[in-house]
Parts: C-alpha cells; sequence; structure tokens
C-alpha cells in the first residue's frame, strides 16, 4: 500500500494532538496535555478507490521552529502548520516559518491550518483569514473541517 | 532492568544482531522493527537512500504505542560502513525521564496558554 508521511507542527497548545486525535481515533479531550518528543500513528484513506496510508507525526510544540529537530522533516511528504484562531501569538512566526519549512523540505506540501474555530466569532473570523490567510479553520473539538483537510493532503498527495 | 540496547538490522527491518538485553533474543528474531515501531517504518525508505554523511539520525522520547514496547524511546540509527546490512539502531528507554520532562514542560506550557488566552479575553473586550 502506498503512504505518505505528514508532519503536524507549529506552536504550544495550538491543537495539533487534538487534530491528530479527531483524525486518526476521532476523539478529542478539553484537557490539556503537553506533548513531548514525538508520536507517530497512521489511518487509511480511500482515494479515488485506491488505499492511501496517512502517516501522521505529532511533535512537540516550539514558539520558534528553528527549535524543531531537522531529523523530523526526514521523508515527509506534506507538512501541516497549525496555529490557534484564539491566541494571535502563535501566528506571530508564521512568514519566518513556512519559509524554513520550504527550505528544508523544497517543494513539500504545505497547508497553514487555523484551529480553535469555535472558539472565535464570525466577525473575527473574517479578520483572522484575510490576516494570515490560513487554507483551513478547523476545530478539533467539534470536528469542523477536520476530515476535509485530511482528504484534501491525502488526494493531493496521490496527484502530486 | 536494563535501559538499552543495539541492534543491527537487516534491510527489511529484521534483528541480526543484538547487543544488551532490553529485549528477549527469541522476541527480537521475530519482530521486524518496522513494525514494533511505527516511526522506522514510516521513513524506512528515506533511511535506505540517506547519504552516510546524513547518519547518525536520532528521534528524542518517541512516544511508543506498542502493546509491548509501551513507554518513551530515544532511537538512534547509524550507518554500518561496508556491510549489506546497512543500519544500526539504539534503542534506549527512557520512560522515566520522560514524564519527569513533561511535567516541567506541562507546567510551563499551562501558565503560557492562561496568560495569552487572558491577553484575548481582554483584547477582544476592548474591541
Ligand atoms: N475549544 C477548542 N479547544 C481545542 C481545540 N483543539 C484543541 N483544543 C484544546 O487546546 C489545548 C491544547 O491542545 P493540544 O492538542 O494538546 O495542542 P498541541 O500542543 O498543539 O498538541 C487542549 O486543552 C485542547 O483540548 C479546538 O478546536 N477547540
Ligand atoms: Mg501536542
Amino acid at each position: 500500500m502506498t503512504s505518505r508521511k505528514v508532519l503536524i507542527t507549529g506552536s504550544f497548545a495550538v491543537g495539533k494532538t487534538s487534530l491528530f486525535h479527531r483524525f486518526v481515533y476521532n476523539t478529542f479531550s478539553d484537557q490539556y496535555l503537553t506533548t513531548i518528543g514525538v508520536k507517530v500513528d497512521k489511518r487509511v484513506v480511500d482515494v479515488s478507490g485506491e488505499p492511501l496510508s496517512l502517516i501522521l507525526w505529532d511533535i512537540a510544540g516550539e514558539v520558534s521552529q528553528k527549535k524543531v529537530p531537522k531529523t523530523y522533516f526526514l521523508g515527509a511528504s506534506a507538512v501541516i502548520y497549525v496555529f490557534d484562531l484564539s491566541r494571535k501569538q502563535t501566528a506571530d512566526n508564521l512568514k519566518s516559518d513556512l519559509k524554513l519549512i520550504q527550505k528544508i523540505l523544497p517543494g513539500c506540501l504545505i497547508k497553514v491550518v487555523g484551529n480553535k474555530k469555535d472558539l472565535v466569532s464570525e466577525e473575527e473570523l473574517i479578520i483572522l483569514e484575510r490576516t494570515h490567510n490560513p487554507d483551513f479553520l478547523t476545530s478539533a473539538k467539534t470536528g469542523e473541517n477536520v476530515e476535509t483537510l485530511f482528504m484534501e493532503i491525502a488526494s493531493e498527495l496521490v496527484s502530486y | 532492568m536494563p535501559q538499552q540496547q543495539i541492534l543491527i538490522l537487516s534491510r527489511q527491518g529484521y534483528t541480526l544482531q543484538a547487543d544488551g538485553a532490553l529485549f528477549p533474543r527469541h522476541w527480537l528474531l521475530h519482530h521486524s522493527m518496522r513494525d514494533d515501531f511505527p516511526i522506522l517504518d514510516s521513513i524506512w525508505e528515506t533511511l535506505m537512500a540517506l547519504p552516510a554523511d546524513q547518519f547518525p539520525v536520532q528521534f528524542r522520547f518517541v512516544d511508543s504505542p506498542h502493546p509491548v514496547l509501551n513507554g518513551y524511546y530515544h532511537l538512534t540509527v547509524h550507518i554500518v560502513p561496508g556491510s549489506s546490512a546497512r543500519l544500526r539502531l539504539t534503542i534506549e528507554r527512557c520512560t522515566f525521564e520522560a514524564l519527569q520532562l513533561r511535567k516541567a514542560l506541562q507546567l510551563k506550557n499551562t501558565a503560557a496558554l492562561y496568560q495569552q488566552q487572558r491577553e484575548f479575553t481582554f483584547l477582544s473586550k476592548c474591541v
């Protein structure tokens, strides 16, 4: 079976682990448990009749991507960069972080995700979208757009 | 309990040689490290093709979901020069250290999280 590695990165407590759990196990917890190191798990999805194994790497969040060990990027086909829509600081390094990721993994598929959509108002969303231009607005809590995010990555990786 | 083991792996990820007794030999014999550590499986082809000067590759605090290997490990992959088996894997159990580290990080991150959430509430009220 074809498999693709997807790395989930971004600042601490933005919801990386929650997105991982929502997609792989379809669960969510309000309790915050800090991730250390790295956890890898997978889910097989169907892309136009063909199975594709999405192997997700959930890593400890760093404020600056410069601190994320380079080895985590090894063999990654896609990177999900998550920020927290309810904490603007988590998008402070967005531009420079994306540049760094593009340098480490040239040509890699990158998706910018604003998570915790359930915590912000429609008005705020409009401003946040304009400022940060995310590819997806998700809520790991309600599950909104989580499936769409991963399925779009899966189909783009197949046609890549 | 022994905390470390060094394995020479075949190109399929099976153990050819083991040093140390973290896991019993008979058990290692029948297991591919690719099955035991999904993290290795997910980058196996990349590791096989990786230029020699990029080794060693290390992953610290790997959270293992494996029922038998439950816990945290530092994994270090070295290249074996001039051998048909390409990789040497060092597995170091670090569950205790990991839980200590998590406790410390949990305190630090939770405090920072509350601070940032407060700033957010304050700002939205001002607008
Ligand atoms: N309201 C809300 N809370 C979320 C959402 N995603 C994550 N959280 C909470 O945010 C905190 C940090 O989540 P976590 O997934 O551990 O963040 P990580 O450090 O990026 O892995 C936890 O308390 C989660 O319950 C979301 O979409 N909505
Ligand atoms: Mg996490």
